[in-house]
């Protein structure tokens, strides 16, 4: 399919929303996790046992509950397919996840690890796309136990406490 | 963020810098990783290095330290986020790398896969976007073992010395 200008410059700035919401998740920024869904976007997670949410109510988990005990985590997307027509928009990403969670023993982390698809539906409104709706689709998930010495677990967790993603005025410095 | 073509050239521009980094260290191929940095660069592995290295001592710490044993590597980048300002850029892109090694075991791999982030300060360079200091954060890192029939680890063998560039870089 030849693509057109607008359909490319349209293609990066819809991977730039997916990609804010996975770095937002990842990297505990939640101003760029504000910056991805409209305020009444529905997200359905199928199977996670933690129904339909709106974006606050998944941010509040995220926030408040999940990453609480979260050391680390990777939402990787690939393989994305566009359907742009007009303002709006249809994208179907493969996401291979990670996260690592503390557990009660010392050295013992909870792993958990799948594949998904989201199914996202974006609209284009005030010169940005935003998701308004978003399916978490399952493909596998897995959950155990692992032992990882002491120090590792320091570093990962003093690594990514840091707010590593910069503001647009400090690049300049 | 509503993007510009000059915007989208510029992604592409910085993603084939942060593939060349990817490519060079999995090929072996160090010119092509060394193309990705500019002069006076250094990488730091937060946690893992005593201090931070330039690109030839990050080379050459990989090759003493691992190449002994090393069968193959791969890391997949992924969530690459770019902030743009004029000729200065940062991004923050997610890896994940699978990593075989031969044991003292005949047969017996080693395999270590690792999730990590490579936060990246880049510069517009008269040679293009460059590679100005790199920080690799670990997520992860586990390992497992395995049995490999001998056919397949002479195959992985000749990936491994085997040239796929065209161009010298």
């Amino acid at each position: 399919m030849a693509l057109t200008e607008k359909e490319l410059i349209a293609r990066a700035e819809i991977t730039e929303v997916l990609t804010a919401y996975a770095q937002a998740q990842d990297q505990n920024e939640w101003g760029l996790f504000d910056k991805v869904f409209t305020e009444d976007a529905v997200l359905e997670f199928p199977g996670a046992g933690i129904g339909t949410l709106s974006p606050i109510q998944l941010k509040t988990f995220l926030k408040d509950v999940f990453n609480t005990t979260r050391i680390s985590g990777q939402h990787a997307l690939a393989n994305i397919i566009f359907e742009i027509d007009g303002d709006r928009a249809r994208t179907v990403s493969e996401v291979y996840y990670f996260t690592l969670q503390t557990t009660d023993k010392e050295g013992i982390l909870r792993r958990i690890r799948g594949n998904a698809i989201y199914v996202d539906d974006l609209v284009h409104a005030n010169g940005e796309w935003r998701i308004r709706h978003r399916v978490t689709a399952q493909k596998n998930v897995e959950t155990d136990d692992i032992e990882y010495a002491p120090e590792l677990i320091a570093a990962i967790r003093d690594a990514n406490r840091v707010r590593w993603i910069r503001q647009a005025e400090e690049i300049e410095r | 963020m509503a993007l510009t073509l000059q915007h989208v050239k510029d992604r592409a521009e910085i993603s084939d810098v942060l593939h060349r980094y990817a490519q060079g260290i999995d090929q072996r191929a160090w010119d092509l990783y060394l193309s990705a940095f500019a002069e006076d660069v250094v990488i730091d592995v937060v946690g893992y290095l005593a201090a931070p290295m330039t690109p030839v001592q990050f080379k050459d710490f990989l090759i003493t330290t691992f190449d002994r044993v090393r069968l193959s590597g791969q890391h997949l980048l992924a969530n690459t986020l770019f902030l743009v300002s004029g000729d200065r850029a940062q991004t923050v892109t997610e890896f994940l790398a699978v990593n075989l090694e031969r044991t003292e075991e005949a047969g017996r791999i080693r395999r270590q896969i690792a999730g990590g982030l490579y936060v990246d300060d880049l510069l517009r360079t008269a040679a293009g976007w460059k590679i100005v200091r790199r920080t690799l954060l670990r997520k992860s890192d586990d390992e497992e073992f395995s049995i490999y029939a001998e056919t397949i680890v002479d195959a992985i063998e000749d990936t491994k010395r085997t040239s796929r560039f065209l161009a010298q870089h």
